[in-house]
């Protein structure tokens, strides 16, 4: 089952999907990070790939988006957790460019 | 028959009935009463007399007595489902006989309800009520569902349309290549995945291998408008970089910011066995030589088209020249990531071993038939792409000259001439043997001489910034390391390139009924002995690359060096004069 939380903690909120992180749950993504993005005093999204089982090229382009949407207001955006064929979907797009990958 | 009811003007009609029954005082009474409550009444006294009615007059609904002469009413209502089948009309049976035997039959002939006589009106009024409610939920259904069908219509048609585009654009014709096998399995109707190939006017390959993000027609038209730039850029023998560079500007500006195009560029020269590639967001391409070793791999070094901005792109690709023959392998991440029913993917050590072990002519169709047999009947959820080139050595390769873009008219008639000073700031980001042959193709210069024109400018132009103002020492190019290393060097040397400067010429004029070309080349630099090496070709002297003037003295008439070798004149033949 794909779901997609989120969390704040001061400055910073941590945004996670568990499942297959996919178009299909595009609207809901979007749901939460504008929701982060609406709340005052935010200075970092962490996104929280620990749970992701699959992760697809569309949804690498919600990340750019959100990286994107970020950046015009000065929030930093990280991955956390990414492993094994997550992780290297990440690494043949060379994320790593664009985000702080851990 | 009563007038218009007391009281108000002419009221909207609540419907069309008609009456199909031939006792007189029962249609009387029927008549009466629907027409106070504002229907509009026809009559009929037998089936056959409904019937007609129904075609002539097509009512909204039917009282029907069940006993009539000639047609009785289950007959007539058999016959007016079998003459409207597409249209509801209600039909309310009305008979003496109430048994639950007769009730059955009228329902069976298709009646949608049944009242005894004598009929009960206030029952009627209700019964009529919840069928007008019925017909207009069943004539909006109807409705909806025309309009659907129509949207329906429509998108297949279009649909028809792109596809017809899509595989025009990415696919044109050259299908019967054998040195290049490719394979393209989408995963709905339209592939987000494109291999696109084209030449350059010297005759060298450019291949091309883009996925877009996601798959079917939105994936499919990202990626289009970057196969019509790739064929251009292409043909006016844009270099790798240049590619890179334009590809990425024109997928920023086109594409929403949440798609991008994960692509791999390669430039394939196959009579100096060399090749440059780029990949930025595709699965590691191979090389791999006869006997299944790989000898050398090109994972994602770079972010896919469409996401950096130009300046923080890196467009230079990796180059790579071969000894011995072998089989540049490309594919997309549908392959390797292609499930079976189980969710198992096909993987990349899959792959590689499956390639090593097989011989190169069946490579191409055993990994097709492995990865076909993999995925069984499971839904392919991405699209699969693979393509292998062959890139041999030693066997004469036909530098197949490609067509002039456009079938182009006579060369424009009269001489001219132009003369271009560059200095190293321009050097350093320009594309100069495109600029110029931009030029002449302005200038309709025949398709047939494009090639010779395109080769004997490069190799000039090469020269000259290679040894004239970068000074690196083509001895070194000899071997495959040593290529690399060549190209590597080059690409550091100019990117720092401070000083010096290259003066380009082209000087078109006819004589005796024949065009010629001049294209001359000088460079700051210090030049190097060509009394020597034009007298003695085969002397290996070092400088500069030996091949490179050979070639041009095959195609030029006339070629002359002068000053201190810093400057040199080639004519070539371009065809008969044009009348004036």
């Amino acid at each position: 089952m794909t779901a997609v939380s989120h969390r704040i903690a001061d400055h910073r909120a941590t945004l996670a999907v568990v499942g297959r992180f996919d178009f299909n749950i595009h609207r809901e993504f979007r749901q939460n990070y504008e929701d982060i993005l609406a709340t005052p005093g935010i200075r970092e999204i962490a996104v929280d790939l620990s749970r992701v089982e699959y992760i697809d090229s569309s949804a690498l382009g919600m990340l750019l988006l959100l990286r994107e949407k970020a950046m015009d207001r000065n929030i930093r955006v990280d991955l956390e957790h990414a492993h094994g064929a997550v992780r290297s979907v990440l690494e043949v797009a060379n994320f790593g460019r664009l985000f702080q990958i851990s | 028959m009563p007038g218009p009811v007391s009281g108000g003007g002419p009221r909207p009609s609540l419907g069309r009935v008609l009456i199909a029954d031939d006792q007189p005082e029962s249609v009387l009474l029927l008549t009466t009463f629907l027409e106070v409550e504002g229907y509009e009444v026809v009559i009929a006294r037998n089936g056959q007399e409904a019937l007609h009615a129904c075609q002539q007059w097509s009512p909204d609904l039917v009282i029907m007595d069940a006993a009539m002469p000639e047609m009785d009413g289950f007959e007539a209502t058999r016959e007016i489902r079998r003459l409207f089948p597409d249209r509801w009309i209600p039909i309310i049976f009305l008979s003496a006989y109430s048994s639950d035997e007769n009730r059955k039959r009228g329902l069976e002939a298709g009646g949608d309800d049944y009242l005894a006589k004598p009929v009960n009106l206030s029952l009627l009024k209700e019964k009529l009520r919840a069928m007008r409610r019925i017909a207009a939920m069943q004539r909006e259904l109807a409705t909806y569902a025309g309009r659907l069908e129509r949207s329906l219509h429509q998108a297949q048609s279009d649909q028809a349309l792109a596809h017809h585009l899509v595989t025009h654009i990415t696919n044109p014709a050259s299908e019967d290549d054998q040195t290049l096998k490719r394979w393209v399995r989408p995963a709905a109707q339209f592939s987000g995945d494109v291999l696109a190939d084209a030449r350059g006017p010297g005759g060298e390959r450019y291949l091309m291998m883009a996925d877009a993000a996601g798959h079917g027609l939105a994936a499919a038209i990202s990626v289009l408008p970057l196969v019509e730039a790739f064929q251009q850029l292409a043909q006016k023998g844009f270099s790798v970089a240049s590619m890179v560079s334009e590809l990425n500007r024109k997928a920023r500006r086109l594409l929403p910011r949440d798609r991008f195009v994960a692509a791999l560029l390669a430039a394939v020269d196959e009579e100096n066995h060399s090749l440059q590639i780029w990949n930025g967001g595709l699965p590691e391409a191979l090389f791999l030589d006869e006997s299944g070793r790989i000898l050398r791999s090109w994972p994602s070094r770079h972010v896919p088209l469409g996401v950096l901005a130009e300046e923080m792109l890196a467009c230079l690709p990796e180059a790579f020249s071969w000894a011995v023959p072998g089989q540049l392998v490309v594919y997309t991440d549908g392959l390797i990531e292609a499930e079976d029913g189980e969710g198992q993917a096909f993987g990349l050590p899959r792959l590689r071993t499956l390639l090593c072990a097989t011989p190169p002519g069946e490579r191409f169709a055993r990994v097709r038939q492995a990865v076909e047999a993999h995925l069984g009947l499971a839904t392919v959820r991405d699209d699969i792409s693979l393509a292998i080139l062959d890139c041999p050595v030693g066997k004469p390769v036909q530098p197949a000259i490609p067509p002039a873009p456009a079938p182009l008219p006579q060369a424009v008639p009269g001489s001219w001439c132009m003369t271009l000073r560059l200095e190293a700031p321009q050097i350093r980001e320009l594309d100069l043997v495109p600029l110029l042959m931009g030029w002449l193709d302005q200038l309709h210069l025949d398709g047939s001489y494009r090639g010779a024109v395109f080769t004997v400018l490069s190799e000039l132009i090469s020269n000259a910034i290679d040894h004239g103002l970068l000074a690196l020492d083509s001895g070194i190019k000899h071997t495959p390391e040593g290529f690399e290393r060549y190209m590597q060097l080059r690409a550091e040397r100019l990117a720092h390139l401070d000083a010096g400067w290259i003066e380009l010429g082209l000087r078109w004029h006819a004589e005796a009924g024949q065009c010629y070309l001049d294209i001359s080349v000088a460079d700051s630099g210090r030049g190097f002995a060509y009394q020597d090496f034009l007298q003695r070709p085969d002397a290996p002297n070092g400088l500069p690359s030996g091949r490179g003037i050979l070639i041009v003295q095959a195609i030029a008439r006339q070629l002359r060096y002068e000053g201190a070798g810093n400057r040199v004149v080639a004519r070539l033949v371009c065809g008969p004069s044009p009348r004036p």
